[in-house]
């Protein structure tokens, strides 16, 4: 007796698939109505692996952190606000730059030792390259700045400069005079690539050579550009030349204005006579 | 329900006037200078990112915006910053309560507060560790005013949105104050949080194992989660009843939840059918129904009976369910294949 072969119609292939999906799905809702009662430990959706970062932060702040947990991290997310000072849930997402060579190391909040002006410094690392300040030449007129896309690095002679610099997705780099960089040449960033795939195994005197060498190019931090350079009353001497990068007549006069210029001299008085200056060695050297 | 549709209409009508009026937000004390920026960041010591930034646009649309910056950072009298206290609810922030002349503060939640048992002093405390217990900002932000101009499209005998406004300004002066009372009402009108979100607020501490170790609790979220009540949270369903619906006496305040010990405890034992026994919920609920234990707790040593009941169901399930959905599904596979065969054919 030979088997009859039996053919297979479209509407039985559709019947069967629906009641295999059903089927498993029948068995998911029992096992999440069933099965989770056995849990010793938060579900998995409350476990760690189902956190947000957000959550993750809050978790992590409400169990305590070590003496040594945190505080001068090389690299912070500038995203990753923390929930428990987050009352007015600011919603915007910072622009990260992934251009800048001293920021693959030192991240988008780069300034955390300076208890005074840390926060006025890292409002300035959104929109200025730290070669903008770090690096300071001897004649800003003869020196070309772009503003640089912080995700793609296009190069821009001048962007939209009208009203303030609020979530600008530019940032600010001097230029040699013929175009040519300051600080993140091919030769640096290979040493730089380098230096941090090899960094966890190097002996202490060799990371601190290679410290050396990667930030040689930098001024000393008691030469770096500082706050008065730029905020200064006497806008003809302003380390940054204002019209030359784009500024309209109206936000030049509004940054060197007594607002801004009064609140700098200030801070000065408060924190006389060092605030300005960081202290030797005090400054992240990561 | 009229009513309510009527304040919506207002609300809709309001909502583009008002949000001109209100982004332009008096900043009198300048604070926004340096605020403006996203980038006015720092880590703070123990390495967690602190951002200053406050965005002006949110903000006018928050319920706190007629508040000055300095309403609640009282600490703040000069530039530079001096280091300051952590906020608190209960100061008097310049603005007055509406219809007097009395400062506005959140005083009397924060005395209710203290009266709860998410007050270390409270007797019913088991642990009395006061870091772990919540203050005003671990379960609150500035939530922006609910419009939801959806809600006015099925109402039929509206006024014209600028009729509305004339009747507003026959009494009050043009100006943004009756918007901003609107938007007030109108928020608190509406739910102010979906439920799972209500659950996720409690959970930040109710789903911590070593919270409930240390304070000699079960992990509350994670046994609510297991219940009927729970699974509807999770299964997105509308109104699903969250922590605040049972531990929170109808007509009362969230801040006012008490240990189930307490006899003025919405789900003190004795009582808790009451609480069970809203319209919206289990209307004739009885005293019985009150003692089901709405915290699935599968413990051996507490619960022996629960425990091998739930063993008996777990063993069924697996013995008997999944077994037989795994058959009903090789059947439709057969159906799929009816001519499939593992042995070889035989050659005739």
């Amino acid at each position: 007796m030979s088997h009859q072969h039996v053919k297979v119609g479209p509407k039985r292939i559709i019947y069967c698939l629906l009641g295999i999906a059903i089927m498993v799905y029948c068995g998911y809702i029992v096992e999440i109505l069933v099965m989770h009662i056995w849990h010793k430990a938060p579900h998995a959706e409350h476990g760690e692996a189902g956190l947000s970062k957000e959550d993750k932060l809050y978790q992590d702040m409400i169990a305590g952190v070590s003496q040594d947990g945190g505080h001068g991290a090389p690299v912070v997310d500038i995203n990753s606000s923390h929930k428990l000072y987050d009352f007015h849930e600011t919603k915007r997402t910072a622009i990260e730059d992934t251009q800048n060579l001293c920021v693959s190391c030192h991240g988008d909040v780069p300034h955390d030792k300076k208890k005074e002006v840390r926060a006025f410094l890292n409002m300035h690392a959104y929109f200025m390259a730290c070669e903008t300040c770090h690096i300071k030449v001897e004649n800003t007129m003869t020196t070309k700045f772009v503003w640089y896309e912080k995700t793609t690095g296009e190069q821009k002679d001048k962007i939209d400069l009208s009203t303030y610099l609020k979530d600008t997705p530019y940032k600010l780099l001097p230029l040699a005079a013929d175009g040519g960089k300051l600080y993140d040449n091919d030769q640096m960033v290979k040493y730089v690539d380098e230096f941090k795939s090899q960094v966890n195994n190097m002996a202490p005197s060799a990371k601190s050579a290679a410290m050396k060498v990667i930030h040689r190019p930098m001024t000393e931090l008691k030469n770096a550009v500082n706050c008065e350079n730029c905020h200064t009353p006497d806008r003809a001497k302003a380390y940054l030349p204002f019209e030359k990068i784009g500024y309209p007549e109206r936000r030049a006069n509004q940054l060197v204005g007594n607002e801004v210029v009064g609140m700098v001299n200030k801070y000065k008085e408060f924190y006389i006579p060092n605030f300005l200056k960081p202290a030797e060695g005090t400054e992240s050297e990561n | 329900m009229r009513i309510y549709c009527f304040i919506a209409v207002m609300v809709f009508s309001l909502f583009v006037t008002c949000a001109s009026a209100q982004a332009a937000v008096t900043d009198g004390e300048n604070c926004m200078m340096c605020h403006k920026y996203p980038g006015l960041t720092r880590v703070n010591d123990e390495g967690y990112l602190r951002v200053f930034y406050v965005d002006s646009e949110n903000y006018a649309h928050t319920v706190h915006t007629k508040v000055k910056c300095t309403g609640c950072h009282v600490d703040i009298k000069e530039i530079p910053h001096k280091e300051m206290k952590p906020v608190d609810c209960s100061t008097e922030c310049h603005i007055n309560n509406a219809g007097s002349e009395k400062p506005f503060s959140h005083k009397k939640i924060v005395e209710t507060l203290k009266k709860s048992i998410h007050n270390p002093d409270n007797p019913d405390v088991r642990a009395r560790i006061v870091e772990d217990f919540p203050s005003c900002t671990n379960c609150h932000k500035n939530p922006t005013y609910r419009f939801d101009p959806g809600d006015v499209e099925s109402v039929d005998e509206a006024r014209h949105k600028e009729r509305v406004l004339q009747k507003c300004a026959v009494c009050h002066d043009n100006n943004i104050d009756y918007k901003y009372f609107f938007n007030h009402v109108t928020h608190r009108i509406k739910n102010l949080a979906p439920s799972e979100d209500v659950v996720k607020t409690c959970s930040k501490c109710h789903s911590r194992e070593e919270m409930a170790t240390k304070h000699k609790m079960k992990n509350a979220a994670a046994t609510y989660l297991d219940t009927f009540h729970g699974k509807a949270v999770e299964f997105g369903m509308p109104h699903a009843p969250t922590c605040i619906d049972c531990h929170v006496k109808k007509g009362d305040s969230a801040h006012n939840i008490q240990s189930w010990r307490n006899p003025k405890s919405a789900t003190y034992e004795p009582n808790r059918y009451k609480t069970c026994e809203d319209a919206d919920c289990h209307a004739n609920a009885s005293q019985q129904f009150g003692m089901i234990r709405m915290h699935s707790v599968i413990d051996k040593d507490i619960y022996p009976i629960e425990f091998y009941v739930a063993l008996g169901f777990t063993i069924l399930t697996i013995g008997a369910f999944y077994p037989l959905l795994g058959l009903m599904i090789l059947e439709l596979i057969r159906e799929l294949f009816p001519n499939f065969s593992l042995r070889r054919k035989k050659k005739d």
